[in-house]
């Protein structure tokens, strides 16, 4: 019987000489690659209000309004919000506006050790209510749609639940909700966070939080780097070789390369209650978790909720996302599972079509009591 | 102590030390007119004094060491002994074993005594850094034996898989190195998610924040001596600036809601009023960075 390694020494060699050329195309173009070609979050906005180091930004309009009220995209303190705005042809920001959204994006700059004291109180119950505030003032309406992506889909979650006056619509996506249904489907590649958050000590977290005076950027992308342990090692010498001679799919992997490594740090105290308060002691789906004196009750999400989640979900797998629709206190709730991954939902190709119309016709259909 | 026995190592260092503060304290009163010989003049006074003064304390570090080396047998036979400690930090035999446990335990036994209130702090703060700094290395030994595990089984099942007689054929170089990739990939997600690795990793990110906070206090103790602001003073006062920036956004919006309670001619108070939604022209900034 012969065996499965069965190489022919004439395409090995003809496979290495391939090899050696893409290497030197590959060295070719990324020296000619200029930092303007993989601008990100290129979207055209305005700064229409800025609170310490929080900005809220309003996209420039390009069609009529077809949605009432304002949506207001929130991210969370993981990453950067320019994921929803990754380039031209691949962006959630672009998608809504094309369909006449009225578009604002809340930043929440980079945290640094000055920004350690900063709660998840003063993200919702703070900085995200005075931009709910502004806009509910520049626009004259009392209620905006909230749509909240991953942590800041916890922060809308619990402004949703903190100030249901002011939520028309709630829509999340790729949002953890219930912390410990990372292992539902027995995957064994899926909730590594869950399980790395819930090895440590809560001891551990605060003196990680002590010595660093926040959660280091570069630790999180480690963690997440070791999600997928080959494919982190690998993506320079043989993913980025595939693609090297295909400029638009080299352009869009170095785009993605300055999104990942764009990984702000998250401020301290908040990290404290992100990682013990959430993620080890799961107090959001038992209603105990407290912002600012008060506790986030799901049940008091009364508006209608849209949930997103991705089905190959690695990072937040999609039961812990599926989880709000037994919490939350309204009848109207509808999901939306997409094929893909976690940020892949927002930035692959195939998600371009399915996303964004979505979420627009979900926002249409709950265009009464505007 | 009865006569025949040899002299106690702590009872003849206190009245050595005794003797010299003896010495110390009437030097001082010479030197200072307390005391001294009536019959001289007075300025020929301090002179005489630190010509006695320093001919007794000649005759007192003389006998000091002399005290000192006989009782140095006693010292060095006993357990720990200085001997032993200056062998172990200078033999090279002891630096090739792994970590610094060995030459921590060393030096904390030529520093190690009494814990007073302000002697030797730095010293214990410095060996305390290097007790952490060595419990990193075992921590990180410890990891790294667990990946290597890992590199071994993926590398193991690699092999079986290229020397199956039965599946599908692998006949390119890219090929292979995709079977490695796959291999290597559920080995390590394998591995990342056991109960061993999960402690490992957590013992290692304990055991490198221990270290930084413990730099953390040596640098700080430096900055305390050179009157320089340390991280924890800063830290304590970006949590005041905090602290009164939040009691501020609350004053605002307490400001906001009040003045949005008062009614007006203008409007109903509980309607807001209606604006075109065009688009803000201006930044309104309530405060900028």
């Amino acid at each position: 019987m012969p065996f499965r390694l069965q190489l022919d020494p004439a395409q090995t060699v003809s496979e290495f000489a391939e090899l050696s050329g893409r290497l030197m195309r590959g060295g070719e173009k990324l020296r000619s690659v200029k930092d303007r070609d993989v601008e990100i979050a290129t979207t055209p906005k305005k700064e229409v209000f800025r609170q310490d180091k929080t900005t809220l930004y309003r996209y420039d309009p390009v069609a009529a309004s077809s949605v009432k009220a304002p949506v207001l995209v929130v991210y969370g303190l993981v990453g950067r919000y320019t994921m929803a705005d990754l380039q031209e042809d691949r962006s959630l920001v672009r998608n809504l506006l094309a369909q006449g959204v009225d578009l604002y994006a809340v930043d929440w700059g980079n945290p640094t050790r000055t920004d350690r004291w900063l709660t998840i109180d003063d993200f919702v119950d703070g900085y995200l209510n005075e931009c709910v505030e502004f806009i509910c003032r520049a626009h004259g309406v009392d209620r905006i749609n909230l749509l909240g992506i991953c942590e800041g889909g916890v922060f809308t979650v619990c402004y949703a639940a903190l100030h249901p006056e002011r939520v028309k619509n709630l829509i999340v996506t790729i949002t953890p909700i219930d912390f410990h249904a990372d292992q539902a489907e027995g995957r064994a590649d899926h909730g590594f966070i869950n399980l790395w958050t819930r090895s440590l000590a809560p001891e551990d977290i605060d003196r990680l939080i002590e010595a660093n005076g926040n959660l280091p950027g570069e630790l999180m992308s480690l963690v997440f780097s070791s999600m997928t342990p080959l494919a982190s090692l690998t993506k320079y010498n043989l993913g980025m070789l595939d693609i090297v001679d295909d400029e638009k799919k080299l352009l869009n992997f170095l785009r993605m390369e300055k999104w990942l490594a764009d990984r702000p740090h998250h401020p301290g105290e908040a990290a404290k209650q992100w990682l013990k308060d959430l993620y080890q002691q799961n107090k959001l789906v038992k209603n105990e978790f407290e912002l600012g004196g008060r506790k986030v009750d799901l049940r008091k999400i009364t508006m209608p909720v849209l949930n997103v989640y991705a089905k190959e979900d690695h990072i937040i797998p999609p039961q812990t996302s599926r989880a709000l629709g037994a919490l939350v206190g309204t009848k109207d709730y509808s999901e939306i599972g997409l094929a893909g991954g976690h940020v892949g939902v927002f930035v692959s190709g195939k998600s371009q079509g399915v996303l964004g119309k979505g979420i627009v016709d979900w926002l249409r259909a709950h265009e009464r009591g505007a | 102590m009865t006569p025949n026995a040899p002299p106690n190592w702590m009872d003849e260092a206190t009245r050595l030390a005794k003797l010299w503060t003896e010495q110390q304290q009437g030097f001082i009163r010479m030197v200072t007119g307390n005391a001294g010989p009536p019959a001289m003049s007075a300025a020929a006074q301090p002179a005489a004094a630190i010509e006695t003064s320093l001919r007794q304390a000649q005759d007192l570090w003389r006998t000091s060491f002399e005290k000192l080396a006989a009782l140095a047998p006693q010292a060095f036979a006993q357990p720990g002994s200085m001997d032993e400690v200056l062998k172990a930090l200078f033999d090279p035999g002891q630096w090739s074993q792994a970590g610094l446990g060995s030459m921590d335990r060393a030096i904390e036994h030529l520093i190690e005594g009494p814990s007073y209130a302000t002697l030797w702090t730095l010293d214990r703060k410095l060996l305390r850094a290097q007790v952490l700094r060595a419990q990193w290395a075992r921590d990180l030994a410890a990891w790294q034996l667990l990946m290597q595990g890992a590199w071994s089984e993926a590398t193991k099942r690699f092999l079986r898989e290229v020397n199956a007689t039965d599946g599908t054929p692998i006949r390119s170089w890219r090929e292979l190195t995709d079977l490695w990739v796959d291999i290597a990939n559920a080995t390590l997600t394998e591995t990342h998610r056991t109960p061993e690795f999960l402690e490992a990793q957590r013992r290692l990110t304990r055991s490198s924040t221990d270290c930084r906070l413990q730099e953390r206090e040596i640098a700080e103790a430096y900055c305390e001596m050179h009157h320089i602001p340390t991280r924890t003073e800063v830290d304590e006062l970006q949590r005041t600036v905090y602290e009164l920036r939040r009691d501020l956004r609350s004053l605002q919006r307490a400001l906001r809601a009040a003045e949005a309670a008062v009614p007006s001619n203008a409007q109903a108070p509980t309607k807001r009023p209606r604006k075109q939604p065009a688009r803000p022209a201006a930044v309104a900034a309530t405060r900028k960075q």
